[in-house]
């Protein structure tokens, strides 16, 4: 082919300037350590960079998460571990302060420890973290959670969660109600009675009458109550005079109604009865208070019952022979009594907790006294149930039957003792969540920036041996350039 | 005497051609020169009775040694080469701004997030607050100088389309003054003006560098220059300017008309500089700027949304967290535009606007989370979601939850064995005697104890004192990762604003890519056509020099010839 001059030239310099952009390249890669300078370079690459470089960004913050709820979950920790550590001493103390060989000043001595240590629970309970936030507010991070022993909890129950991984949240905080606080066992004591009725038919009736006379709500029937005497008249009109022996009122009978004694009159006791049936003429029905006799039941030991049992009623006959039955609804045990007698429980039936009661005095028939162990109160704080427990301390009321007895506090303070090592154990969990989620975030981190090197990074190796191969050929276009260009014909002429 | 005559044709001739040749070789780096050829012929014989004596050598042409095909090939390829260029000068400067580490959308989107994170770390912290202010608005900032960049970018394409135009117009009007001429000296038979052809050839040439065209020779010698689909430029001696006129439909663009109608053919015109700037907008600088304008859309939307549904650090009802876009501009100008619409940091709503209250006597592991609050009313109150306390309580013998709102009431059949875990939609159980449902979404889990209940009120209710709150700030950072823009209006959500940005970064550096590509491989066909244009066409020194000798040794030869005529008549003279 035929070559004009300017073209050997216009080649040859081209060639040149071509080189030249692909060393110029070649050396910006080198000296700037990046495989891909310009989006275009590798759009493809480039795009995984982006994401790879989201990735990272996303699980160091993830990583830096961890580490503030690593930091939050650590000093709960600690300070549960206070907690526990308090409540453990206190426990002891109060069991020392039961120990019958204590005097009453020994006492008072130990409820002031006792005291003592309730206030650094508190200051516990109320701990803040490095921001001022108090640690057992739930969301109300801002409100102390209890301002003193005897209030309740100010904050809510808003558990604040981290992202530690994707789709991972840990609670970084336990909402103090669910720490300080559970529901207060108590036994409660009562011995209730049944309204007394005597009926005394007409004097000169003919024996016909069918009269029936019903008291509808014995739990309303107070202890004790003016007796009331009801007298028939046949009339007509036929009607009943009630009356106290001071009060007197007249209401017409009509069979079957009820009557709402204290409306009648309010000196008369707040229950209803119902009067029924064929009256004669001069029946007579007297209602007195039944509690006549004082049966009293004490329980003397119920250190080994700290579960709450169901209600056991105790019922009177007067027999003979003088006996209880005792029933908590399913088995019912029949026993003689002796006042003064000591009886256990657990002796009579297995299903009954092993309480050891004291009965004693003169029951009447019919007499009821029930027992129950259960929740009183859904929830009170610690600081109050150990404050109660102090107040009965200094004043040496510390028999198992005195209020709060040993056994409830010890119950209440080890439910809430319960709680504080159950949420420390949770926090061990999340803690133990955490750390894996953190090894699993550093592994990602490491394959990532590993990933991102590979798309990203030059390989120098290669890059300085494209490099030395570019300048070579520069220098060839450049030598055969200077060579070219002396050959001409004009030379020779 | 003919010999005389005959050594005067040949000295004549020879003169000519050694005068080609100096032309030839004081022309060789000409730009569009052609070189030219003597084409020798021998004079008419003289019939001298029985026979012809010939009588020398004469110049029947000066030849311009010129390929039409080859011409038209390299000004096709000089105009797609020219595109691309011009097209990979623009589409690098957007793939650079875009690529930029310190402009990145995507290290911006980061570093905004990773502050909410933060504040989620620590909802009460009022410098873990100002960072996300801090941040956000060095996103909204990163937002406005690539939108300005990109517009920048538009009004530069602007001024090239201008100067393109002008150059243009000069050119074609040369042309016209060229072919003017032409057809004056194209009268003289068997002569051409060569220098005027490789002049017009020559403007040819750099006018395909601007726009592809396309040309008709006429029987006078004159050329008809037409670009996009048959807009004649140069119809003879005349010529028709092109102008640029405003975009209609966007006032910030130029588009290209013809002069004669002042009819717009910017869609009509391909290849050269023109071409390349009209593709890179139309392909790049438009796409980005369009790309860009929604993702910022996306986003404040879907801040906006979430920052909405929360509560402040004061327990009020949380704003807007970027200006929203002006509704009334379009097209939409979101990136330029985005700005941040709170100043305090206690403004940021972190916290949720509703609260849980299970009741701590509940005896089962029965659970209930609150999910997600509806926003999308436009009478939603962050401050006052409820309308009464939201109560659920459970029946262990139906298996189900009653759902008290506001006086009405709704089941949620909840079988722990099967639905632990699931998440229900209280706004679409179906309440009575109202069905008018609380707009909450709730997670399920756990077997709760018969009566169990839980409570759902406003977290103002009583007083707001909820500042530890972080769900709404788990939310807001939750908008990084889940896919919230739907590109293609297909109603399913597929893109994330990082996917977005990645596929705007994807989208240019491909198409710059390409074009580099393409730039290269039509540089690569315009030099094989021009070597092989130049190959007819260029002026080789050595054959010149040649040439020179070849001539020059004709011209001392014809010189003998005068010498011998002179000789043969001295000899003549003398025999008298």
């Amino acid at each position: 082919m035929r070559i004009s001059t300017s073209q050997i030239f216009d080649q040859n310099l081209a060639a040149m300037l071509q080189q030249q952009t692909a060393v110029a390249n070649t050396q910006n890669q080198v000296s700037t350590g990046k495989r891909i300078i310009n989006p275009s370079d590798d759009p493809a690459g480039s795009v995984q960079i982006l994401n790879l470089q989201r990735e990272l960004s996303l699980t160091q913050q993830y990583s830096a998460n961890a580490t503030v709820a690593t930091n939050k979950l650590q000093s709960e920790e600690s300070t549960l571990t206070g907690a526990a550590n308090v409540l453990q001493r206190i426990r002891e103390l109060s069991v020392q302060a039961l120990n019958a060989t204590n005097s009453a000043n020994d006492r008072k001595a130990i409820s002031t420890e006792i005291k003592q240590l309730n206030d650094q629970l508190l200051n516990l309970a109320n701990t803040r973290d490095a921001n001022g936030d108090y640690l057992f507010a739930g969301f109300a991070s801002g409100t102390q959670p209890y301002e003193s022993l005897l209030g309740s909890y100010r904050g809510d129950e808003g558990q604040r969660n981290l992202s530690v991984g994707p789709g991972v949240l840990v609670a970084s905080n336990d909402a103090g109600n669910q720490v300080f606080e559970a529901s207060l066992t108590a036994v409660t004591k009562d011995i209730s009675t049944e309204a007394d009725i005597t009926f005394t038919p007409a004097p000169l009736g003919a024996g016909t009458s069918t009269a029936a006379f019903t008291v509808n709500d014995e739990s309303l029937v107070p202890e004790t109550f003016a007796s009331l005497t009801f007298t028939y008249a046949a009339g007509p009109p036929e009607q009943y005079t009630i009356t106290d022996g001071t009060n007197s009122v007249v209401v017409p009978y009509v069979d079957g109604d009820a009557l709402q004694l204290e409306t009648l009159d309010p000196n008369f006791p707040p229950f209803n009865i119902t009067l029924s049936g064929v009256p004669e003429d001069g029946d007579e029905f007297d209602l007195s208070s039944g509690v006549v006799g004082n049966g009293q039941l004490t329980i003397v030991d119920n250190s080994f019952v700290g579960e709450r049992f169901s209600p056991l009623t105790f019922n009177y006959s007067e027999g003979p022979p003088a006996e209880y039955s005792v029933s908590d609804g399913v088995n019912t045990e029949t026993f003689a009594y002796q006042s003064g007698m000591q009886i256990k429980l657990a002796n009579l039936n297995g299903a009954f907790p092993s309480l050891t009661v004291s009965l004693s005095g003169t029951p009447n028939d019919g007499d009821e006294i029930r027992i129950e162990k259960a929740v009183v109160t859904p929830n009170q704080t610690i600081f109050k149930t150990i404050n109660d427990f102090a107040l009965a301390l200094d004043a040496n009321n510390v028999s198992p039957d005195d209020s709060p007895n040993n056994g409830d506090f010890l119950t209440n303070l080890d439910a809430v003792l319960a709680r504080v090592i159950d949420v420390r154990s949770q926090i061990g969990g999340r803690l133990n969540a955490i750390e894996q989620q953190v090894n699993v975030n550093e592994n990602l981190e490491f394959n990532i920036e590993n990933n991102l090197s590979q798309i990203k990074d030059l390989d120098y190796a290669e890059a300085i041996s494209t490099l030395t191969r570019q300048i070579t050929s520069l220098q060839a276009a450049q030598q055969t350039f200077t060579r070219v260009q002396n050959l001409s014909l004009f030379n020779f002429l | 005497m003919s010999l005389l005559n005959i050594g005067t044709s040949a000295l004549l001739t020879n003169q000519g051609a050694l005068s080609t040749t100096g032309h030839n070789i004081s022309n060789v780096n000409t730009e569009g020169y052609n070189r030219q050829r003597v084409e020798q012929g021998t004079r008419i014989p003289n019939f001298e009775g029985g026979y012809y004596i010939g009588s020398g050598v004469q110049i029947d042409d000066v030849q311009r040694l010129f390929d039409r095909f080859l011409a038209d090939q390299v000004r096709l390829f000089s105009a797609q080469k020219e595109q691309f260029e011009t097209f990979t000068t623009f589409s690098k400067q957007v793939d650079d701004l875009l690529g930029s580490e310190s402009l990145s959308l995507s290290s911006g989107l980061s570093s905004f997030f990773d502050a909410v994170q933060g504040v989620a770390d620590d909802p009460t912290s009022i410098a873990a607050r100002q960072v996300m202010l801090t941040e956000a608005d060095t996103l909204a900032k990163r937002f406005n100088t690539i939108d300005s960049q990109l517009t920048a970018f538009n009004d530069q394409v602007n001024l090239n389309l201008q100067a393109n135009v002008a150059d243009i117009n000069s050119l074609t009007q040369g042309i016209a003054q060229i072919n003017q001429a032409i057809a004056e000296a194209d009268g003289a038979p068997g002569a051409s003006p060569n220098d005027l052809l490789d002049k017009r050839d020559q403007l040819i040439n750099q006018l395909s560098k601007l726009v592809s065209v396309s040309t008709v020779q006429q029987s006078n010698g004159v050329l008809n220059v037409f670009i996009g689909n048959g807009q004649p430029v140069v119809n003879g001696n005349s010529f028709n300017a092109l102008t640029t006129v405003q975009d209609p439909s966007d006032a910030t663009r130029l588009q290209i008309a013809f002069n004669a109608n002042q009819q717009i053919v910017s869609n009509q015109i391909t290849g050269g500089k023109l071409g390349g700037l009209l593709t890179v907008r139309r392909d790049v600088i438009d796409p980005a700027r369009t790309e860009i304008n929604a993702l910022a859309a996306g986003i404040i939307n879907g801040i906006n949304a979430q920052h909405r549904t929360g509560l402040t650090l004061n327990g009020q009802a949380g704003g807007n967290f970027f200006e929203p876009a002006d509704p009334l501009v379009a097209p939409a100008q979101n990136a330029g535009t985005i700005r941040l619409a709170i100043s305090n940091p206690r403004d940021i709503a972190i916290a949720f606007p509703v609260n849980l209250a299970n009741s701590i006597t509940n005896n089962g592991t029965g659970r209930l989370e609150i999910l997600a609050i509806d926003s999308s009313d436009p009478l939603y109150d962050a401050a006052n979601v409820l309308a009464s306390p939201v109560g659920l309580a459970f029946d262990s013998s139906t298996n189900q939850y009653t759902v008290s709102y506001n006086g009405n009431t709704a089941t949620l059949a909840y079988n722990p064995a099967t639905n632990s875990g699931q998440i229900f939609n209280l706004a679409n159980l179906t309440f009575s005697p109202a069905n008018a449902g609380p707009p909450l979404s709730i997670k399920l889990q756990g077997v709760p104890a018969n009566g169990d209940s839980f409570t759902i009120n406003n977290s103002t209710a009583g007083g707001f004192s909820a500042v530890g709150d972080n769900r709404n700030a788990l939310a807001l950072a939750q908008l990084q990762v889940s896919k919230t823009l739907d590109p293609n209006g297909t109603g399913t959500p597929t893109l994330s604003f990082g996917d977005a940005y990645g596929i705007l970064v994807a989208n240019v550096a491909t198409r710059t890519k390409q074009a580099d590509v393409g730039r290269a491989t039509q540089e690569g066909l315009l030099n094989t056509t021009k070597q092989r244009y130049d190959s007819i066409s260029g002026v080789n020194l050595d054959e010149e020099a040649a040439n020179l000798i070849k001539y020059q040794q004709s011209y001392q030869a014809a010189a003998q010839i005068i010498t011998v005529s002179n000789t043969i008549f001295d000899t003549l003279i003398n025999s008298f």
